[in-house]
């Protein structure tokens, strides 16, 4: 076919044609962003709204219900930190923590520069047991705030428990460097030196702290266990009693008095301190078998028994109130309740439970 | 706004539950990954191949896992070194367990496989001797140990088993050659409990070797507690079951025994879930005092009273609890002298998350816990131990220390963060009592993921070199020829007691070698490790020196005899009351 024929044939001028399509072109392609616009306004809207919704429904009731909504809406909105934290939070009080790992991911990446959601993960990572991915944050915490002397103690914590001892002496003497002084830190630096074998230096930084703070009990104990391993167990008796005069319940510094005292030939004191600690040991291990077991009823009784010996109050209550709720009608627990909760001086409580122990 | 309220409604409470939470949790770390071997020995470092598969040991433990977890599933069984033909070649005995409902009494049906006794032919090689020697017995085994208690020269087995003990002696066959026959009934051994470890000990010096077992716990099988977490089912702590004493049998000379248990002293200690346990006079009054390991309860410490009369003395003499007083979940122990002291110090394998204890002993009975600042603590916290030896495995005179690692519940890695199969692990000594991880550059073996149970030695090939074999919860016996290069020399010691005022196998002896300058004291201990029993004889190593000036032994009788310039590298055999020790050169093995 000849081109030129079909141009013959066309009564509207070339220039107009071409103008034309162009309006109809940019019409079309108004209309479309103009729709784009309007389209990303009304989701703008509805994804305001979706988020809305989803956490009113999870401050209004249980994340359970909420849960849904608020996964459509994080999906809708994924670098919205309200809705992350709202869905890492709720996955940790409902125990789904595998969940709230992947939201804290992506909370800790949305806002790099926040402590909070790296505090939080860190907790998360030592209690489903990943030490190292806890160490990483607690680091990343420690070096953004030198100063932060809890956050400090919390990592030199964890990285003790993998037996990363020479890392958490760095980070000790890093952290000293924003808190000279604290003693807590340096206790644990003392300490550091001490398990690595490098006694002098311990020697020589506990003394330092024992005479500036004479009266900090950790670092009175430390200065007798040296003074025991250096075969001077009756000056670490003098060091362990006033600590445990400052520190009645300090569990670690009545062993070692234990073990000081029968070095001196303090025979029956040394027995009477063990026995001390072997009460204390005993609620520990029913304690921990307690929880594991939590439909023995046996274990719990024994448990908060042993606890109220040792004066662990509280402790006791933290097992019989779940308890009593498994075993309404053991008298043996509300008995026990009873005398809880007389000595937290909650007097009505102890009265209701010592009528239904009868 | 609303975010604030959404901190103020649920963020406090998970952040207290959390530390609520991590707070009461176990020291617990991720997963082991396993990391590539070397492929060659480091220059003086200690190294190790398993030959196992080469050497005719074709042992496969019994895995008795069930849906159920239950304890019995857990502790794997041990294995033992005896030359039960003195033939100078090292055998192996490995002990074997089976379904656990089946294993109660002792006894299971034939068709489950048994103990196996490999007869050592002296080429590398060992011969599956089991049936022809008697040992061909069923049943959940547990551990073994190793003794002549009748004094007639050849050594003696008495293997645990959950619900009872079983003794062999040793006899002659009839045709030339060595039968173990089932003695216990005529003995008078009995103990119906789940036994664990035994160590022999001549506890009363009257040269006969007495018998220590310890017991675990105690199972009711038909109201079994199940432990669970996130849904899956974990072996419950032993503080959860009823526990016993342990046992202590005094020999009386006629073949049977006694159980001084309650006469001893021994069972007036608080009853306790016992694991390891070892024979040895730690403060050198020339009786032989007992240590015994113990699962989440103190160790004992049982301090020989003579006339057969035991006190426990474990917590004030600072051997009966962990670092700052911590609990120890007490498998193998081991006593030497690590720290160039001249007393044994004492080594206790520990859980996952807590660390291996190191005891150093003061003497008086006073022992200084070390653990971490000797450095065997702090690499121990990602490991769980069982058996362990020490072995001077480079000969350069000082005591380095070898441990098998393995959990004890199969979801480890889900509910606690650590590996089911482990690394074994090697530490080497520098006589101060300070140890170096050397289980990087010790060997293939060191860097597979096994769960490991049972650990002994012994120089298997005669080459001077300790070996060591590992048994493995459910899997095959890993037996690790030592190939360490080195120039260093070393002393084999064979010790015969006279029989009389001592016990043949001279258990009990203090030995003290003096070469190039230095002094080692070493000691012939009965017991150790997990389950398990290390070879008779003595190896140890002398660095550069190629001689020795001087060899005393403190016999169990009290006998103190001194030897002078004895070459090194070589075999000596030392009898009580004889003048001169015997300089013995391996024979051909029996075939």
């Amino acid at each position: 076919m000849d081109p030129s024929a079909a141009r013959v044939g066309d009564a509207t001028p070339p220039s107009q044609r071409v103008w034309g399509r162009r309006r109809l072109v940019a019409g079309v392609v108004c209309a479309a962003l103009v729709a784009l616009v309007g389209y990303f306004i009304w989701k703008g809207q509805h994804n305001a709204n979706l988020r809305d919704h989803a956490l009113r429904a999870h401050l209004d009731g249980p994340f359970e219900k909420a849960e849904p909504l608020l996964k459509r809406a994080s999906a809708a909105l994924p670098d919205d930190v309200l809705l992350l934290k709202a869905l890492s939070l709720g996955y940790i009080e409902e125990s789904k923590l595998d969940d709230a790992v992947v939201y804290l991911n992506r909370w800790c990446a949305v806002e790099p520069d926040e402590a909070e959601p790296l505090r939080l993960r860190l907790e998360l990572y030592s209690y489903i047991r990943k030490k190292d991915a806890a160490i990483a944050d607690g680091l990343r915490l420690c070096e953004r705030d030198p100063g932060n002397v809890k956050m400090c103690v919390r990592v030199t914590d964890l990285l003790y428990d993998v037996g990363r001892v020479a890392d958490a002496e760095t980070l000790l003497r890093r952290c000293l460097q924003s808190n000279r002084g604290d003693p807590g830190l340096r206790f644990l630096l003392a300490k550091a030196c001490h398990v690595q074998g490098r006694t002098p230096e311990a020697q020589q930084l506990t003394d330092a702290l024992v005479a500036e703070h004479p009266g900090y009990a950790d670092g009175l104990a430390l200065k007798a266990i040296l003074y025991r391993e250096a075969n001077q167990p009756a000056l670490a008796v003098t060091l362990l009693e006033k600590a445990l005069t400052l520190k009645p319940d300090y569990f670690q510094a009545r062993y070692h008095l234990s073990l000081a005292l029968a070095s001196v030939g303090k025979t029956k004191e040394a027995e009477r301190e063990m026995a001390e600690v072997n009460r204390h040991r005993l609620s520990q291990e029913l304690l921990r078998d307690s929880r594991m077991l939590p439909e023995n009823l046996d274990l719990q009784v024994r448990a908060a028994e042993a606890l109220l010996e040792v004066g662990a109050t509280d402790k006791a209550v933290g097992v019989l109130e779940p308890a009593v709720k498994r075993f309404a009608t053991a008298k043996s627990v509300h008995r026990l309740l009873a005398t809880c909760y007389e000595r937290q001086g909650k007097i009505a409580l102890a009265e209701q439970h010592r009528r239904l122990g009868q | 706004m609303i975010l604030s309220r959404v901190v103020s409604c649920c963020g406090l409470s998970a952040l207290l539950a959390l530390c609520g939470l991590s707070c009461s949790s176990n020291n617990a770390t991720k997963p082991d990954v396993k990391v590539a071997a070397p492929t060659g020995p480091t220059a003086g470092a200690p190294w190790f191949e398993d030959v196992a598969p080469a050497s005719g040991i074709d042992f496969r433990h019994f895995d008795p896992a069930t849906p159920v977890h239950y304890i019995q599933e857990t502790l794997g069984s041990g294995l033992a070194w005896v030359d039960y033909n003195n033939d100078g070649w090292p055998d192996l005995f490995c002990v074997q367990d089976g379904p656990v409902r089946a294993g109660l009494q002792g006894e299971g049906p034939k068709a489950v496989p048994t103990n196996k006794l490999y007869r050592n032919n002296g080429d590398g090689t060992f011969t599956d001797v089991t049936v022809q020697t008697g040992l061909d017995r069923g049943g959940f085994g547990q551990g073994c140990a190793v003794g002549d208690f009748d004094n007639d020269g050849f050594d003696d087995l008495v293997v645990t088993y959950l619900g009872g003990i079983v003794l062999y002696h040793n006899r002659p066959d009839g045709i030339s050659r060595r039968r173990f026959v089932d003695v216990t009934e005529k003995s008078g051994l009995r103990d119906p409990h789940w036994a664990t470890s035994a160590a022999w000990g001549d506890i009363d010096g009257d040269g006969f070797l007495d018998l220590y077992v310890c017991n675990y716990v105690e199972v009711d099988m038909e109201k079994y507690t199940i432990c669970e977490q996130k849904g899956l089912r974990y072996s419950c702590s032993p503080t959860i079951f009823p526990h016993v004493t342990h046992k202590l049998f005094r020999n009386q000379g006629n073949g049977t025994f006694a159980d001084v248990s309650q006469s001893s002293g021994i069972a007036a200690a608080p009853p306790a879930p016992g694991l390891g346990v070892l024979i040895c006079d730690l403060d050198g009054d020339g009786r032989a005092d007992i240590y015994a390991a113990n699962d989440m309860r103190p160790a004992y410490l049982f301090h020989n009273q003579g006339g057969g009369k035991f006190v426990e003395k474990g917590l004030l003499a600072g051997c009966g609890l962990g670092p700052y007083g911590g609990e120890i979940a007490g498998m193998g122990v081991e006593a030497g002298d690590v720290d160039g002291s001249g007393w044994p110090s004492l080594f206790v394998t520990n859980f996952q998350d807590a660390p291996n204890v190191l005891f150093r002993n003061k003497g008086k009975m006073f022992f200084l816990e070390q653990s971490y600042p000797s450095g065997l603590g702090f690499p121990s916290l990602r490991r769980l131990g069982f058996g362990t030896v020490f072995v001077d495995a480079d000969l350069d005179g000082h005591l380095d220390v070898a441990v098998a690692n393995g959990h004890v519940n199969r979801p480890a890695a889900e509910l606690f963060g650590a590996s089911f199969a482990q690394q074994a692990q090697f530490f080497t000594g520098d006589g101060k009592a300070k140890f170096r991880d050397a289980t990087a550059q010790a060997g293939a073996y060191f860097q597979e993921l096994r769960v490991g149970r049972g650990l002994a030695w012994a120089d298997f090939d005669n080459d001077g070199l300790v070996d060591l074999a590992f048994s493995h919860n459910g899997g095959p016996i890993a037996l690790l020829r030592n190939q360490t290069a080195t120039k260093n020399h070393w002393l084999r010691l064979e010790l015969i007691g006279d029989g009389k005022k001592s016990n043949r196998n001279a258990i009990g002896t203090r030995i003290e070698i003096e070469a190039g300058g230095r002094k080692q004291v070493c000691f012939l201990n009965g017991g150790g490790s997990y389950l398990s029993a290390n070879e008779r004889r003595l190896l140890v190593g002398l660095g550069d020196s190629a001689k020795v000036e001087r060899v005393t032994l403190q016999w169990p009788s009290g006998l103190r005899q001194s030897f002078q310039d004895l070459a090194a590298d070589a075999w000596w055999r030392f009898v009580e009351g004889s003048e001169q020790p015997e300089r013995v050169k391996a024979g051909p093995a029996e075939r």
